[in-house]
């Protein structure tokens, strides 16, 4: 047993309860906050994983960027009926039904499959600059390409949500 | 399996559990908003399963790291631009109930 | 001779006129096709001389071809039947090939010579007949295909050409007998005779294939064995008419009682009694006078209608062999000569007399063939003589009775009378054929009679040969009556006493026609048409059996004389009182219309045909509806996961994800 092993169980035990109140509660605006517990135990698995720099991101981007984007949106556009959100329980049954058995079958693959011991450790003096240098090294091992993609995808959701929430457009009024 | 040392199969269980409980939301929720967090649940979880199974399987590897930074820059493009179309939605339907928005039915 | 010997033409080495018979049939399609495709769209109006032109060069040619086989074969020796202009037409299996090509013997010569002559002395008469029909340019076109698919079967080699031909014939006959399409009567009596025919032609091709099957089966082991010349194909007449042939059928299992033989042989009679119009099937042959009166003499007469006679005359040397099928055609020719001869005397309309008149004597030349056997083969003979004088004499009879319709606008023989003096060509020539058909020496039909009654007797039929004197005596009394009515006394109608002589062009052929009539019987048949020229070949005049036939002609011409000289409207009344309801049936033709109508309607249209339709249109097309349906309803269900709800769409592809993993695993059947 590691020293990190209880604090995996803790935040394991942690994110299972808040994903599931997630998921079940039936205020959305609680849920949300739920999600973002979800997302902070996230940033604790990340750190037990030693990737300390991940949990920084998922602290600034998830939990400071898009928690608060997602409940500013909740609070602009609340309509009264699905602050209430109860599912009927035939819906209810189904979803469980089809989850508790993805799961089941994904369980059953993990626990049959024989995995390899762990290799021999890769040390790094400063990983964040590793990851930096690997980002945009354009050459072997190098991340540039994807790096630049899903930096034009970025510029484009960019544009796209402001489009989409421009006043209007959802009546079709052409562009002025 | 016993529950100590921490190995590669309870952390994919553990992101298996996450996983499904995000698809219990996803199939459950009436509002465009509550799939979203669903949504959110799984794609987290996701990232967490890559980068445990590459730190684990190759300790001091930054693949891993790697991948879960470019889901977590997909997954900030996507509620953005799921925001950007919900927000308009809710402001011309009475409700954001996403089993109301079936236009495209055959 | 037990059998015609065939044998095949060695090119080159015969005269011009046997080498390109193939022309014969050729000119006048060139006809056909001239008129039809260039001429008529001309509006050109010397069509129907060229079309006559075309069919004087066939004349020509066959009378050449006639004098150039008799100049190789002189009549009295053996005959062999020649094969020339033979193409190979259709090669279906590797030894089995199907030709087209002549065949000269002198069966196919006399029919040819028939053919040519009649054909054109109709083409010429129609000139005159037809030169105010405004479809004047189609009856001539028409006439020509007709002609063309005649000679075409006349000259067959084999049984496939003859089918083919055989059709032919029917559609232009189909085609002229409905030549005036805008009456309903014409339209239905060309309906009429078109499905009558097919539905004999079924037998016939029914029996043309199980003898071509016969002929594809045998013929290795018969070449193998050397028994028949080489160079034959399977539905050759010179192989169905070779002893080999008939024995290795004969040595077959027989088949429901019948050999193998008979079967195709009756099969093929079937064909020929519809098309010559042997009872039951003769129905179509009286309505068919719906059509010009020149096409009733050419293809109602003369021409088509002895087609089956000269199918069965043509396969003689099978019929012989297999016996049975003689039997049939000889009580068939019977049974139909005496029941047409009946129905005859009961008719008003002239060319009714004369197609029932045609019936009888159809149906005494397939009595001719049906007596005559393979040891005494008087009969073949005999009912080839009797179709050639007949030929001449009826195509006569027709075509007087034209030249009458013509000058009188009617059909009624009680309209006419006292024609006699206004037209004295038609009446000299009528009564020439009328004397003819009665039988009197020395005129063509005594003696081909006079045959026919000699083989029925001398072959042992004497039932046969009783029916046969009697139709001797009925044919001159019904033809004395249409004569005595129509051509005697005083005219009945105002267009009757303004009836004027017919144009020369009208008159021309029926003076040579009245000249063959009294000539065609001084021929000698015997001596080029003969399957036994050691047995009784001489040709004379038999005492024993002209006395009684002459006898019953002169009673008959008599009885006519007695009721239709003059007013003998009492005597007619006291003879119809004598023969009571009797009479009834007989001037409705024994009601053989009526019956056929109601078996077309009660057991075809309802026993076989509302069957099949109800089939058709719920099983067949229910089967296509249900398909429609079923697609349908297919996509209906369909489109209800098609449902427009995101978590639907969801759940269905994780459904799908896990169904595939588990499908990969269990067929990789893994670890």
């Amino acid at each position: 047993m590691r020293p990190s092993d209880p604090f995996f169980y803790l935040f394991a035990l942690l994110a299972l309860g808040l994903a599931r109140a997630c998921v079940c509660s039936q205020h959305l605006l609680r849920a949300t906050l739920y999600l973002a517990g979800v997302l902070f135990c996230g940033a604790a698995f990340y750190v037990i994983l030693d990737a300390e720099f991940l949990a920084g991101i998922q602290l600034l981007v998830y939990i400071g960027g898009i928690s608060v984007l997602l409940i500013f949106a909740i609070m602009l556009t609340r309509g009264p009926d699905l602050l209430k959100d109860r599912p009927s329980p035939l819906r209810r049954n189904l979803a469980l039904a089809l989850s508790l058995s993805f799961m089941g079958l994904c369980s059953f693959l993990v626990l049959r499959t024989d995995w390899p011991a762990a290799l021999p450790a890769e040390p790094h003096e400063n990983p964040v600059r590793d990851m930096g240098v690997r980002l945009l090294n354009p050459g072997e091992g190098g991340l540039l390409l994807p790096f630049e993609v899903i930096s034009v995808l970025l510029l484009c959701v960019a544009i796209a949500a402001i489009y989409l929430a421009r006043p209007g457009s959802g009546e079709e009024r052409p562009l002025s | 399996m016993s529950f100590f040392p921490v190995g590669i199969q309870h952390w994919l269980l553990l992101c298996l559990a996450l996983f499904s409980f995000g698809l219990y939301g996803l199939l459950t929720r009436r509002s465009a908003m509550g799939l979203l967090l669903a949504i959110e649940i799984m794609v987290n979880s996701a990232a967490v399963l890559v980068v445990a199974l590459i730190h684990l399987l190759h300790p001091g590897k930054l693949d891993g790291q790697l991948s879960a930074l470019f889901f977590i820059a997909l997954a900030a493009a996507e509620v953005v631009l799921a925001l950007g179309i919900y927000v308009p939605l809710a402001r011309s339907r009475p409700s954001g109930d996403v089993t109301q928005l079936n236009d495209l039915r055959g | 001779m037990t059998a015609a010997p065939e044998m095949l033409a060695q090119s080159g080495r015969l005269p011009f006129a046997l080498e390109a018979l193939w022309l014969v049939p050729l000119l006048p399609l060139a006809g056909f096709l001239l008129g039809g495709l260039v001429l008529r769209p001309l509006k050109l109006r010397w069509l129907p001389q060229v079309a006559a032109g075309f069919v004087l060069a066939s004349l020509l040619l066959s009378l050449a071809a006639v004098k150039a086989f008799f100049g190789l074969f002189p009549p009295g020796s053996e005959h062999p039947a020649l094969v020339t202009g033979a193409i190979d037409w259709l090669p279906v299996l590797p030894g089995l090939s199907f030709g087209l090509g002549t065949l000269i013997d002198p069966v196919s010569l006399l029919l040819l010579v028939v053919v040519c002559t009649v054909s054109f002395l109709v083409h010429l008469y129609s000139i005159g007949y037809m030169a105010d029909d405004p479809g004047k340019a189609r009856y001539f076109v028409f006439l020509n295909l007709f002609t063309f698919s005649m000679l075409g079967l006349v000259l067959a080699p084999n049984l496939l050409q003859l089918f083919v031909c055989w059709e032919l014939v029917g559609a232009s006959s189909f085609l002229l007998i409905g030549f005036y399409f805008d009456k309903p009567s014409a339209v239905s009596a060309s309906k009429k005779a078109f499905i009558v025919t097919r539905f004999a032609d079924l037998g016939l091709l029914l029996g043309l294939l199980s003898l071509a099957w016969l002929g594809f089966r045998l013929l290795p082991g018969l070449q193998a064995a050397g028994a028949v010349p080489p160079g034959l194909e399977a539905a050759d007449f010179a192989l169905l008419n070779h002893p080999a042939f008939h024995e290795a059928v004969l040595a077959l299992p027989p088949f429901v009682g019948l050999s193998l033989l008979s079967l195709p042989l009756l099969l093929l009679l079937m064909g020929a009694a519809g098309k010559s119009a042997m009872f039951p099937l003769h129905i179509w042959l009286p309505d068919a006078m719906e059509g010009p009166t020149p096409v009733s003499a050419l293809i109602h007469a003369a021409t088509m209608v002895v087609a089956g006679i000269y199918l069965v005359a043509r396969l003689f040397p099978a019929f012989a062999a297999a016996v049975t099928p003689l039997e049939v055609a000889a009580f068939l020719g019977a049974l139909t000569c005496l029941f047409a001869a009946v129905i005859a005397c009961s008719q008003d309309d002239i060319k009714r007399v004369l197609a029932f008149s045609t019936l009888s004597q159809l149906g005494y030349m397939l009595l001719a063939l049906g007596v005559a056997r393979a040891d005494h083969a008087l009969g073949h003979t005999a009912g080839l003589f009797h179709l050639f004088t007949h030929a001449f004499f009826k195509s006569l009879l027709f075509l007087g009775a034209g030249a009458v319709i013509h000058a009188v606008h009617s059909n009624d023989i009680w309209r006419m009378g006292g024609l006699r003096k206004k037209m004295p060509l038609t009446h000299i020539s009528f009564l020439v054929a009328v004397l003819a058909i009665a039988g009197l020496p020395p005129l063509a039909g005594f003696f081909s009679k006079d045959e026919i009654l000699r083989a029925a007797l001398e072959g042992g039929h004497t039932t046969v040969y009783g029916i046969a004197l009697a139709v001797a005596a009925l044919t001159p009394f019904y033809m004395a009556r249409i004569y005595l009515v129509a051509f005697g006394g005083t005219a009945r109608s105002e267009s009757a006493k303004q009836a004027h002589e017919a144009p020369a062009i009208m008159t021309i052929p029926l003076l040579l026609l009245a000249l063959l009539s009294v000539c065609a019987g001084w021929l000698p048949m015997a001596e080029y048409i003969g399957l036994d020229h050691g047995h009784a070949a001489h040709h004379g005049i038999h005492w024993n059996i002209a006395l009684p036939a002459t006898a019953a002609a002169l009673l008959g011409l008599a009885l006519a004389g007695w009721l239709y000289t003059g007013d003998r409207r009492a005597r007619r009344e006291a003879l119809a009182s004598l023969l009571g309801p009797l009479g009834g049936v007989i001037r409705n033709k024994f009601y053989i219309d009526e019956i056929w109508l109601f078996f077309a309607r009660r057991v075809i249209f309802r026993g076989i045909s509302a069957p099949i339709a109800w089939f058709d249109r719920t099983v067949v097309d229910g089967a296509v509806n249900a398909v429609g349906w079923l697609s349908r309803a297919l996509g209906a269900s369909l489109t209800l996961l098609q449902s427009g709800q995101l978590q639907g769409y969801a759940s269905w592809m994780l459904a799908g994800t896990m169904a595939l993993v588990l499908g990969l695993g269990m067929l990789l059947g893994g670890n």
